[in-house]
């Protein structure tokens, strides 16, 4: 067997970077970037805040010291392996038999298609070219087992790449020699012991038999020694790809039009387009969802008249439908599904179909479908002094309601004003649209220090149509306002 | 007007956002009758409160607020206050109970337990609005307490005054109590509520941002103005506070204390009893003839303390001393109860009377009328036996350690206020990286301010002002290092106790301050390390000697011993092996004992800052004429060559000098001993300044002792204590300079201690002419041991990680002649296989193998956990020899010391070290020639007076090589100085004229070479 190894020490990062930096007119300068991880060192950096300094295992402070505009991202475990997915079934074009090793491995075993693609050196090309264009830092290397390629992936220069070649195993074996046993893939208390009997590399551990190996350090270790060296016992995963086509893109700076999504758009759109190649299947019918950093999400359906393979009309037709578009709230996610392969005509759903089971959790999801989503939600009490973070919206219908026995509010209005106006004195008399008696309070209101602060008397009041209101005297800008109206 | 009834203040720790003395002092601006002091499940801030409520004439009345359990998932809120003693003690006593049942810090109490504890206090109970609850625990509360009850409302902050003032009626009504307005204070001002949001944040873990809710609405519960109380509530609401508060009759001042009685056999009245044992053990000092001398100063201290009746305190002292020398445990008083003739007869102290100018009244004075204080050292390694003898006899009920409040000192206060605001973590570690350990709080305010954090202006304003607000709050409560109190009744009903972190333990709710102020007695059972080693010194010598020395019998005024010292080589000696020590010794040279008493008292912020330590070399080294103003002066300062020096030195030239009374030096001496906490010196300047020019002293003199005054603050020495500690020094110097062998072993044995490590122990006893041998797992003892007059055996204990069990193992076998490889040490002791590596860690098995990649060989041959089975080879591998930075690099990581080559000398011949001047050669170069050294470094030490001087020391594989970092330098290397561990420093040369052979090389650069270090160390930082 061959198995081409490919390591992706900084996927987080990278995919993170890349969806600012792919619209080559995006005017936002390419962020740095570094991740941490629970105790608060960095583990990963864009290129550009390794540049500046930053390194793996530096603190935060020293990192940011550093780099000043550096963005600080905690480690997220399952972030990357959604970006593994997607370069697999990128590879399912070179091989049918690949691996993920999480969080930043991919291995294809090449023997079986290195004729087809013309040698070793076609099948690098196309992959370190695809590697490129996603803007991934990558190690790639060759190994005989998949061990093997797995630990010359961390060498600096890993062997029998330049040129490329497919190594004996004698060659494999004196590559292997040659190497520090830090750098050998096993537990930090194997290498401790290694260490602690006088081995330093691993042509050293060759004096060891099997049963050396066995005895004296671990069954594991033996047979990942085992494993570096090819036999017959190899297994060949083979990799089936998924029966739907799901991905989802996050972005690091929020996108705030319509237009301005249709880079990621591409992107999704161009793999959407490889998998329909390589599982040679179509499509007429696809979804984008737009995530707002609310955690609102917008959903627009894509259905065609001919079912389709390639991506460029995906994106076009993804173009018209964005182009209407407003946006609500600024975008942090994209999605793009994908679960209608063959082609097949789906009938639309009547709103009133006579089969439908008309539950109110059904009619909200269709009205929340037909309206504007945002303009369809529910009212929410947070636990929270300042009236205008009192209230949230929340998915219509949701029973997300907060410790909500826990909070005895005085009467407020449901609706508060969104710019409270100031009320006029008129003599000794408050006024709005005429003049205000008070009713009840004061309820003082002292919050928000650390950011805006908010030091504000409520009461109610009634006004001559006997309307109740809800003002409050602001001690700081002295000046009296009108908070909300009473239903 | 008003007394404020309900006030939690920063004791009730994360509850209260202010200091108990903030909320009198504003209570009595207010104008309030009283103010109470009701921190949850505590009286630990009612002290404070009290000192301060009595300077400024308030009424404080004591109490504390508990959240009871009612059922599963209701608490109520009961306040009980003290009316009267008993009252006091009952509520005390309560506190005890919930907290010993709890973890530290926390406690529990259900309703029921009111049963014990509602006889004599006065209740202020809150109804909590449930109905059938309110309805329950009002009958149950009026059963308890009957007239005692009272109903009360807080209508601040409520929505709807009225309603709930009428609720609240009609509740009082039905259960025939008054109603009382409370306020439920827990900010002194309103301008304390981001602190007050703060503290809860911290304490629930949040961001204020989060708080939500959980915060307080507003500021107003504070302590407010008389006007706003009569907007809030009816009058007669506040006048019931003022009848609340006559009857509270209560105050601190009226604690009387008494010592356990049980230490007088019962034929014996105490004073009796007590002059029965000095007498005694006068003639075990003196045999048969007493000097008369000491008799008469004797009979002088016995009525004295007779008149103050403190003859029961004296002999529980004795007691535990007894106890302790009956166990072989040294031990030694210190402090000003050296000046006592007494306590020397009863073994308490050690400076003798008949040799010595005493001051009793330094002591004891009517005039001053404070208890006594005894601190006595025992050795650190027993002390925990004296504490368990203590708690032993009198009962956990009767014996308590004090308290220390613990804190918020600027790294933790930086953290949690970071924290609070949600500045990110990178941000806060940014900051506390800048933050060097010799920083004190302003400077630390001053260095926030100029940083370039990155963050607003508003942001970095909010968060200075409560850092500088939240330093100094207390955050827990922690235990003293030793301060006992021990009563005659339960401790309990004088003050309440807790839970300590250490199992076992209780700790009063009081630290040594509070006790202080209320004059209670307290005995301080300290731990000094150089007892275990003096201990160990004569032990390790006896076993080697024909005859059996105690302390009594080392010679005294040993000529060789001074030498020793003159020349400055006191590494590992008692109290003067610090940087400063060691330079002073070569200049002041001592010859005599009281050279000794001189040098322990002379390197200190008192005469430093006063500038008296040069005047007083140059007088001793001949240089100066010593003269004296006046005759009242010289009786006061020939001793000390006319220069002040010791405290009550300073204290008695206010008197003869600056005609100070009696009475005002007695406050000078307060004021001096308080300085560093308030810092009020002042109000005696004046008057010393003016009567020392109007007695003929010169300005500059009383300038100097002035700022000498202000040294002396928590630093300056009595002469008898310094006299104290002076023995231990020439004790401890003797045995190095004639036995250096039993001198550095038992230093090593009593790890922890002093200011060397085991590394620089090793090396300084090399320079003694001192081998040490490597451990040896078939010779060795867990201890450390002497050999032979030169030699010491390394003992198991050096081995970092290797417990005392396993050593025990090794050396109770009685096989261990029979060791003779890796295996055998699991055949013939049993050792596991964790254990095995740690004597292979530490090359304790260097005889029984190759090397140590050969015995860690040896041990991972093993099969089913048993290592060399007779029918089975170990395998035809064979591991290389480590080389010698292998073995040294081992012997750092496993042990903190090699006995190999030092580190410095594999770097020696690389670039750039080899440039650098060694610290053996440092002598022979000229005065000011520029110079590079490199080293380890091993100690820095920023005293306070030293104007901001970092003194470092350097380590090479010669010697010691010490830095000067003036401030200037400091400032633009600061990164380097914290952070590195091997520096190169580039600077001047400098020879000291008055100490032939101190050397120092003033810093102008400095540069971190750790990348060349391959090992990890760590210095050792003083202040």
């Amino acid at each position: 067997m061959l198995w081409v190894a490919i390591r992706l020490p900084y996927l987080q990062v990278d995919t993170l970077n890349n969806e600012q930096v792919i619209d080559p007119h995006s005017q936002v300068p390419e962020p740095s970037i570094a991740i941490y991880n629970n105790s608060k060192r960095i583990i990963q950096a864009s290129s550009n805040a390794l540049e500046q300094g930053v390194a793996e295992g530096m603190s935060m402070a020293t990192a940011r010291a550093l780099c000043e505009k550096i963005q600080l991202l905690p480690e997220r475990i399952d972030a990357p392996l959604d970006a593994l997915r997607s370069l697999q079934l990128f590879s399912y074009r070179i091989s049918p038999h690949s691996t993920i090793e999480a969080p930043d491995s991919l291995f294809i075993e090449i023997s079986s298609t290195l004729k087809v693609f013309d040698g070793l050196d076609s099948i690098l090309a196309i992959i370190t070219k695809e590697l490129a264009k996603r803007r991934w830092r990558h190690h790639v290397s060759v190994g005989l087992t998949m061990r093997a390629a797995a630990l010359f992936s961390h060498c600096a220069q890993p062997p029998f790449l330049t040129p490329p070649s497919v190594p004996t195993q004698k060659q494999q074996q004196r590559a292997i020699n040659q190497l520090a046993i830090n750098q050998l893939q096993c537990s930090s208390k194997t290498i401790l012991s290694l260490s602690k009997i006088g081995i330093e590399y691993c042509d050293q551990i060759n004096k060891l038999t099997a049963d050396d190996r066995k005895r004296t350090l671990s069954e594991d270790f033996n047979q990942y020694w085992q494993s570096l060296i090819p036999s017959g016992n190899q297994t060949r995963p083979t990799f089936t790809p998924p029966s739907q086509f799901q991905e989802r893109v996050e972005f690091l700076n929020t996108i705030n039009s319509a237009n301005g999504l249709l880079f990621v758009c591409n992107r999704l759109a161009q793999n959407l387009g490889h998998y329909l190649i390589a599982i040679q299947g179509h499509t007429c019918e696809l979804l984008w969802q737009l995530h707002d950093i609310e955690g609102n999400s917008l959903d627009i359906h894509i259905a065609t008249a001919q079912p389709l393979q390639q991506y460029q009309p995906i994106v076009e037709l993804t173009r018209l439908k964005l182009e209407p578009i407003k946006l609500k709230q600024p975008i942090d996610a994209l999605t793009l599904v994908c679960d209608q392969i063959t082609y097949d005509q789906q009938n639309q759903q009547d709103l009133f179909s006579r089969n439908d089971q008309h539950t109110p959790a059904h009619l909200l999801n269709l009205l929340a479908a037909r309206l504007h989503e945002q303009a369809f939600f529910s009212l929410d009490i947070q636990p929270q002094h300042q009236p205008e973070l009192a209230q949230t919206a929340v998915k219509a219908g949701s029973t997300e309601s907060v410790q909500a026995n826990e909070i005895a509010l005085p009467p407020r209005p449901t609706f508060l004003l969104h710019n409270p106006p100031p009320l006029k004195m008129i003599g000794n008399q408050l006024c709005w649209r005429s003049p205000i008696k008070l009713l009840k309070g004061p309820e003082r209101i002292e919050t928000g220090w650390w950011f805006i602060p908010i030091n504000r008397d409520y009461y109610v009041g009634q006004d001559q149509e006997h309307r109740l209101l809800w003002i409050f005297f602001d001690r700081l800008k002295e000046n009296w306002f009108l908070a909300g109206v009473f239903s | 007007m008003y007394a404020e009834l309900h006030c939690l203040s920063n004791y009730s720790f994360l509850q209260g956002a202010s200091h108990p003395d903030e909320l009198v002092e504003r209570a009595a601006l207010l104008g309030y009758e009283a103010i109470a002091i009701t921190d949850e499940c505590s009286y630990a801030g009612i002290v404070k409160a009290h000192v301060r409520a009595k300077e400024l004439g308030i009424k404080l009345i004591i109490g504390s607020t508990f959240k009871l359990k009612y059922n599963s998932d209701r608490y109520i809120q009961v306040t009980l206050y003290a009316r009267n003693k008993r009252a006091y003690s009952e509520i005390s006593s309560l506190i005890t109970r919930g907290r010993r049942r709890a973890d530290k810090g926390a406690y529990q109490l259900t309703l029921r337990d009111l049963e014990h504890h509602s006889k004599y206090s006065l209740a202020i109970w809150h109804p909590c609005g449930h109905q059938q609850t309110d309805h329950d625990v009002g009958q149950y509360l009026t059963q308890r307490f009957d007239k005692r009850l009272w109903v009360g409302v807080c209508l601040t902050n409520q929505y709807e005054p009225q309603s709930v003032y009428h609720q609240h009626l009609a509740i009082a009504a039905l259960f025939k109590c008054p109603l009382i307005a409370t306020n439920k204070v827990l900010m002194h001002s309103a301008e304390r509520k981001p602190l007050h949001d703060t503290l809860t944040s911290i304490r629930l873990r949040r961001p204020v941002y989060s708080l939500g809710t959980h915060s307080q609405k507003n500021a107003e519960h504070s302590l407010k103005a008389a006007t706003e109380l009569l907007a809030l509530y009816p009058k007669q609401l506040l006048e019931e506070t003022l009848n609340f508060s006559d009857q509270c009759k209560f105050s601190l001042d009226s604690i009387r204390y008494q010592y356990p009685k049980e230490l007088v056999p019962a034929h014996y009245q105490a004073s009796d009893y007590l002059r029965a044992l000095t007498f005694d053990g006068a003639h075990q000092r003196y045999g048969k003839q007493i000097p008369d001398r000491v008799l008469k100063q004797i009979e002088h201290e016995l009525t004295l303390i007779g008149e103050l009746s403190y003859e029961y305190y004296f002999l529980t002292v004795h007691d535990i001393v007894a106890f302790a020398r009956g166990q072989n445990i040294l031990c030694q008083g210190r402090g000003s109860a050296a000046n006592s003739a007494v306590c020397y007869c009863l073994f308490i102290t050690e400076v003798n009377p008949a040799t010595s100018d005493l001051l009793f009244e330094r002591f004891i004075s009517k005039e001053r009328n404070e208890p006594p204080d005894i601190d006595v050292d025992f050795e650190h390694q027993r002390r925990e036996e004296v504490i368990q003898y203590i708690y032993k006899k009198y009962g956990r009920e009767r014996a308590a350690l004090a308290a220390t409040v613990i804190t918020y000192r600027p790294r933790s206060a930086i953290r949690d206020v970071g924290f609070a605001l949600n500045f990110d973590a990178a941000l806060i570690e940014q900051i506390t990286d800048k933050i060097s350990w010799w920083d004190r709080s302003k400077e630390i305010l001053n260095t926030l301010r100029s940083m370039q954090l990155g963050i607003s202006d508003h942001a970095l304003t909010i968060f200075v002002q409560l850092v500088s607000e939240i330093l100094g709050f207390p955050r827990h409560l922690s235990q003293h290092v030793g301060g006992f109190i021990i009563t005659q009744a339960a401790t309990s009903e004088l003050v309440p106790i807790e839970n300590a972190a250490m199992p076992d333990r209780t700790i009063i709710q009081w630290d040594k301050n509070d006790i202080e102020a209320l004059g209670l007695l307290k005995i301080d059972v300290l731990a000094l390390g150089m007892l275990t080693a003096i201990h160990k010194m004569l032990d390790s010598y006896n076993q080697h000697s024909d005859k059996t020395i105690t302390i009594a019998d080392i010679p005294n005024e040993c000529p060789a011993t001074y030498q020793l010292l003159s020349e400055g080589e006191s590494i590992g000696v008692f109290q003067v092996e610090s940087r400063a020590q060691i330079a002073m010794l070569p200049r002041l040279k001592p010859r005599t004992f009281y050279d000794l008493v001189i040098q322990v008292a002379i390197v200190r912020p008192g005469p430093i800052q006063g500038d008296m330590v040069h005047p007083y070399l140059r007088r001793r080294n001949g240089r100066e004429a010593v003269h004296y103003d006046n005759e009242a002066v010289k009786q006061v300062l020939e001793r000390t060559l006319g220069v002040p020096i010791f405290q009550e030195q300073v204290i008695k030239l206010a008197m003869v000098a600056a005609n100070f009374s009696p009475g005002e030096a007695d406050q000078l001496r307060r004021a001096m001993a308080a300085w560093q906490r308030n810092g009020n010196l002042e109000p005696f300047k004046h008057k010393l300044l003016q009567g020392m020019l109007a007695n003929g002293h010169s300005q500059d003199f009383a300038e100097r002792l002035y700022r000498q005054m202000q040294g002396f603050g928590e630093y300056g020495f009595p002469e008898s204590h310094a006299a104290s500690f002076a023995l231990l020094v020439y004790i401890s110097a003797w045995f190095k300079c004639h036995h250096p062998a039993h001198f550095f072993c038992a230093l090593l044995n009593s790890q922890p201690m002093g200011f060397y490590s085991r590394s620089q122990l090793i090396q300084d006893a090399a320079r003694h002419g001192v081998t040490s041998l490597p451990v040896n797992v078939q010779k060795s003892q867990f201890e450390s041991l002497v050999t032979d007059a030169n030699t010491i055996l390394l003992g198991f204990h050096n081995i970092k990680g290797l417990s005392l069990s396993t050593a025990q193992k090794i050396t109770r076998c009685s096989n261990r002649h029979k060791i003779h490889d890796i295996a055998s040490l699991q055949q013939e002791i049993s050792l596991t296989r964790a254990e095995i590596d740690k004597l292979i860690e530490g090359n304790a098995t260097f005889n029984i193998s190759k090397h140590r990649f050969d015995a860690n060989w040896q041990l991972l041959n093993r099969r089913d956990g048993i290592l060399g089975i007779a029918d089975q080879s170990v395998g035809e591998y064979q591991p290389r020899s480590p080389s010698a930075l292998e073995s040294m690099q081992d012997d750092y990581q496993h042990l903190g010391f090699t006995l190999n080559q030092h580190p410095l000398a594999y770097l020696r011949d690389r670039w750039p070290y080899r440039r650098c001047y060694q610290a053996n050669t440092l002598h022979t170069l000229r005065h000011q020639q520029f110079v590079r050294v490199a080293g380890i470094v091993t100690c820095k030490q920023r005293p306070g007076s030293a104007s901001g001087v970092l003194f470092l020391t350097l380590e090479d594989e010669t010697g010691n090589i010490n830095i000067v970092v003036w401030r200037k330098t400091q400032d633009t290397f600061r990164q380097e100085l914290t952070k590195g561990r091997l520096l190169l420093i580039k600077g001047i040369l400098e020879h000291a004229d008055d100490a032939p052979g101190t050397t120092n090389v003033i810093a102008g650069h400095i540069s971190v070479c750790d990348q060349d270090l391959p090992i990890d160390t760590r210095s050792r930082d003083f202040r």
